[in-house]
């Protein structure tokens, strides 16, 4: 009787711990089908584990990850979780090298043994993390939303804002300067708005009030001048509009837009005739030296009749950041009749200067609701464009952003279902050429199905954000805001 | 037989609870479990759990599950409203046994079902205050002052993140049970607890402000107690004070010896409880606002003729109401006969102007889906789940987004919004009927309302716009010739903003609806029309 405790416990972790061998399987001349598709993916040397599961219905998985000096097996019966600490000593001691994954699925009786697929581990590291919106991809109306930070080499995400501490207001357009989490802009929209910047790290918070006499609107999306003292904005009058036929729903359009440059140390926007014409600019962001802003612009249109006629161009200015003054003239680096009649936003340029990565759809400027939007890159030093067609699918692709190495980048995606964003990581080579994407790593992947949000504007960091969540109640809750002032400049 | 006279009254009050949810208040419950969506997976749970009061918030939600078939729903009020009045009675008695005051136990447990007549009161906050009470008696039970002292600390740190604000009572019960019960109040280990319980109620709140996003207000008062974010915290007050009010009037009121005085007393009680009732529930009550549920809780059941039956009994006046019933009449094919017999409220009766609330694009959504303007049925069905207050979703929307999206041919979203459906208990049937349906375009073409809205959606696309209703039934109309539902809707739309010639014009449009004889309303707008020329 003494004895029964023990003799019980030692039953216990027999039964909880003895995987079922596989024996006598059938082998099967093709890669397992997996969610999220991991087979032949290139990771960098520090991210979180990539857990998946079968899309068959299974009984059992049993998964043998082959690193250069380690092996790591699970056995389970639906979400493949690879432990933590051997997977970062495995990607620690495979980089430059591959790890080769070898899936078995026991369905009834017998076992089936896939081709083994490898999943290549680079020796470029990846930025600490990801900072991105959460939020349903609905139309007018918004519930719950946030902007969240995540850690890459493990699942830890946690709120930087979300919409419950200053409630029914929206939170977008967070930037960073060069993924540097001290320099931060985001907008709060709603009774208690304001654009929110912090310069210096965490209680440098300002909230301001962006709308001058001489724009169309407040300050809509942001860039930071890798110098940190200018912010380059779009001033745009959106409207929305429904679609009524299937397979489409949303329609958004600017009846006007500009581009404005924010002087933090004056504390004044910029204001350049040749960035404020009848046409419709927007999407600025700065080149890697500081010294061009690239924006879109496109000719203007009756709106909303004429909706489908609007097609952005690509082009850019001269910038001088030391007087905070702009170039004479406009250049178009890809003039929309050059592509095709089609339309570019979300121009990006690299952090080492050589390409800029934009989105390409039919019309308009909001590509994330355009199933045809796609991915493309141009670099700057042939001046040659081509499609990302390593990491399009058939559904959309929109928002994407550098990593601060320009090494790697991160797109919203819609392929997984046609509706919810979801984040893929893609790293590009010397040639230019971009590897298989892989979605952003989940602790249970089916978590997705079950999510009502999409990941929304993703941007690398450096190191974690520090913000206070408190000084940001007070801020947002009081109505003090400090005013942007304005200069006109030639 | 006096042992058990005082649960007879308790369930006497339960039945009456029941029979009020069940007969006189069913629409209310039926609204309120179409905005949540209760999920049987661990997230959900986790998520719900982490939040300050989450545990009473995650059973309230589970609770509220069930008032998918109001009866359950009455019943499950009916007995969380008869475990708080017994947990009052005990809680009273523990202070000094009076049993003739036994009636006043039943206050709070009438102040709450009076609350419940909101149809934004939560149920969490009703699960939060037995959940506290029962902590109460828990904290009864140690004999040593250390261990009770111990129970007080920790038990409201526990209880804070259990069930919210109302954990403030579990301490003030602790307070008041070492002065009137334990003769304690005075001894270091009493006082400890008591600066203890002070400094907890002030400073945990704020702790938690530091890792959890939300206003400090909702985090001192509780957050699941009532649908809408900023209301009026001090109202949750009539609530609370009167659980701690009764227990001490046990407490100081003299017993009453002979029978004569008991009965006095009693009839005293009785009367006074049946005025409070009539009064706090007279004020609460909003019998308007049931006709109103009850229409939408018929459209959603597809009743129609159940919807004119009521109508023809009380005309609806209630622009909601008149928008079902105008769609209940069209469904039973006698909107161009009778919608004249009823009372008409211009264009809005017909195809509501769209709001960002979270009730009249719910009831509107439904119109636009039977006449096949999925898209548009589709975005009002999902702006009313995003306009929740609490943030929750809606089991009934999740559903709509189903249907919508396998009607689009988008099956991998339904089938998103069907897994999601299958994790819940009463959508979970209609998920695994519908995931059969999911690639299958014979089963879809096949399926009696998806298949004809198929046909109905229009194919080329235009922008929705408010402002051109007319047009867009028109190009509905023109896409398939057998809708009549659209024509019907043009029709009695041209009819509603007086514009007869327009409706003179679009007439003949109808032949290839085929009807028998020229309905009712159009004859008369045709004699109208040939009076005046």
């Amino acid at each position: 009787m003494k004895y029964s405790w023990f003799i019980l416990s030692m039953y216990l972790c027999l039964v909880v711990s003895c995987n079922r061998p596989v024996t006598n399987p059938v082998y099967v001349a093709r890669y397992p089908s997996i969610y999220p598709d991991y087979v032949g993916v290139t990771i960098p040397c520090r991210i979180a584990p990539l857990n998946f599961i079968s899309t068959d219905t299974v009984d059992l998985i049993d998964v043998v990850l082959q690193g250069k000096d380690s092996r790591i097996h699970i056995q389970e019966d639906q979400v493949v979780d690879i432990p933590i600490k051997k997977w970062k000593k495995m990607l620690a001691n495979t980089a430059g090298d591959s790890i080769m994954v070898t899936v078995c699925i026991r369905k009834g009786k017998g076992w089936r043994h896939y081709l083994p697929f490898p999943i290549y581990v680079s020796r470029d590291t990846l930025d600490y993390g990801l900072v991105y919106r959460l939020i349903a991809p609905g139309y007018e109306v918004y519930s719950k939303m946030g902007i969240y930070q995540r850690e890459l080499d493990n699942f830890d995400q946690t709120p930087i804002m979300e919409n419950t501490l200053v409630r029914t207001s929206c939170l977008n357009c967070h930037a960073f300067r060069h993924n540097n989490p001290d320099c931060l802009s985001f907008h709060v929209r709603g009774a208690h708005g304001a654009t929110v910047i912090q310069q210096h790290g965490e209680g440098s918070e300002r909230f301001m009030n962006t709308k001058v006499d001489s724009t169309l609107s407040s300050c809509v999306y942001p860039y930071w001048h890798p110098g940190g003292r200018y912010i380059a904005y779009s001033n745009n009058l959106t409207n929305q509009a429904f679609h009524s036929a299937r397979n489409e729903r949303i329609e958004v359009v600017d009846k006007a837009s500009d581009v404005v440059v924010y002087d933090t140390k004056k504390n004044k926007l910029l204001l350049c005739p040749r960035l404020m014409t009848d046409a419709f600019e927007t999407f600025p962001a700065f080149s890697a030296d500081g010294k061009k802003l690239y924006f879109c612009s496109a000719e203007k249109k009756d709106i909303p009749a004429q909706y489908k006629e609007i097609k952005y161009s690509l082009c850019s200015i001269d910038f001088d950041a030391q007087n905070g003054t702009f170039g004479d003239k406009v250049d178009t680096l890809i003039s929309t009749r050059d592509i095709g009649g089609k339309s570019i936003s979300f121009d990006r340029p690299s952090f080492d200067g050589k390409y800029i990565m934009f989105t390409l759809s039919d019309y308009g400027n909001f590509s994330i609701w355009h199933r045809e939007a796609d991915l493309y890159i141009l670099d700057l030093r042939t001046g040659k464009y081509r499609p990302l067609t390593e990491v399009n699918s058939k559904e959309t692709e929109s928002f994407h952003d550098w990593s601060s190495n320009s090494h790697w980048f991160v797109f919203s995606s819609r392929r997984d279902d046609g509706l919810y964003t979801r984040l893929y990581i893609s790293s590009i080579d010397k040639d230019g050429k971009a590897t298989k994407p892989f979605m952003l790593p989940q602790k249970d992947p089916i978590s997705n199905e079950y999510s009502f949000f999409s990941y929304n504007v993703p941007e690398f960091v450096i190191a974690p954000v520090h913000v206070s969540t408190r000084n940001l109640n007070i801020g947002l809750m009081s109505k003090e805001r400090e005013q942007f002032g304005m200069k006109k400049v030639e | 037989m006096k042992k058990y006279t005082s649960h007879l009254y308790t369930l006497i009050f339960g039945i009456l609870v029941f029979v009020f949810f069940t007969f006189f208040y069913y629409s209310h419950l039926y609204y309120q479990e179409q905005l949540q969506l209760f999920l049987y997976i661990d997230s959900y749970f986790f998520d719900m759990v982490c939040r300050p009061g989450g545990m009473s918030g995650y059973i309230g939600a589970f609770f509220t599950q069930f008032y998918y078939f109001p009866w359950i729903g009455a019943l499950i009020i009916a007995l969380l409203l008869m475990l708080l009045q017994e947990l009052v009675l005990f809680l009273s008695n523990s202070f000094r046994r009076q049993p003739q005051w036994m009636l006043l136990s039943f206050i709070p447990s009438v102040m709450y079902w009076s609350f419940l007549c909101d149809e934004n009161a939560m149920l969490a906050g009703l699960v939060a205050l037995n959940l506290t009470l029962i902590a109460v008696c828990i904290y009864l039970i140690p004999d040593k002052l250390w261990k009770r002292t111990f129970t007080l600390l920790i038990g409201s740190v526990i209880l804070y993140y259990w069930v919210g604000g109302v954990y403030v009572l579990f301490i003030i019960f602790g307070v008041l049970f070492e002065i009137f019960r334990f003769k304690d109040s005075r001894k270091r280990g009493a006082i400890v607890a008591q600066i203890g319980g002070l400094l907890i109620i002030i400073i945990l709140p704020l702790v938690t402000s530091t890792f959890y996003q939300d206003t400090l207000p909702r985090l001192y008062w509780g957050m699941n107690y009532y649908r809408f974010p900023n209301t009026d915290f001090y109202s949750f007050m009539y609530m609370w004070v009167p659980i701690i009010l009764v227990p001490l009037v046990f407490a100081a009121l003299p017993s009453q010896k002979t029978d004569k005085h008991r009965s006095v007393l009693f009839f005293c009680q009785l009367f006074g409880i049946l005025f409070l009732a009539w009064f706090v529930l007279g004020q609460n009550m909003n019998f308007q606002k049931e006709e109103i549920m009850n229409y939408d809780f018929l459209v959603r059941g597809k009743n129609w003729p159940a919807i004119i039956k009521k109508a023809e009994k009380k005309i609806p006046k209630a622009p909601m109401s008149v928008a079902d019933l105008n769609l209940a009449l069209c469904q039973e094919g006698q909107m161009a006969d009778r919608m004249f017999s009823f009372f008409q409220n211009g264009p809005e009766g017909l195809l509501p102007t769209f709001q960002r609330d979270f009730t009249l694009p719910l009831v509107t959504n439904e119109i636009y889906y039977y006449l096949g303007f999925i898209n548009t049925s589709q975005r009002f069905a999902f702006e009313a789940m995003e306009a929740i207050p609490n943030y929750e979703k809606s089991g009934r929307v999740v559903k709509r987004l189903a249907e919508t999206n396998l009607i689009n041919g988008e099956y991998k979203v339904a089938e998103k919004y069907l897994k999601i459906l299958q994790k819940t208990l009463f959508y979970r049937k209609f998920a695994n009927r519908t995931m059969k349906l999911l690639g299958n375009e014979e089963a879809i073409d096949k399926h009696p309302e998806y298949g004809w809205l198929r046909k109905c959606r229009p194919e080329k696309d235009f922008l929705f716009s408010p402002a051109e209703k007319d047009m867009m039934l028109g190009t509905l109309f023109v896409h398939n010739k057998q809708n009549r539902m659209a024509f019907e809707y043009l029709m009695a739309y041209y009819l509603l903003t007086d514009n007869l010639k327009a409706f003179s014009k679009c007439l003949k449009l109808g032949e290839s609806i085929g009807y028998k004889r020229m309905p009712t309303s159009y004859r008369q707008a045709l004699m109208y029309l040939d009076s005046h020329q």
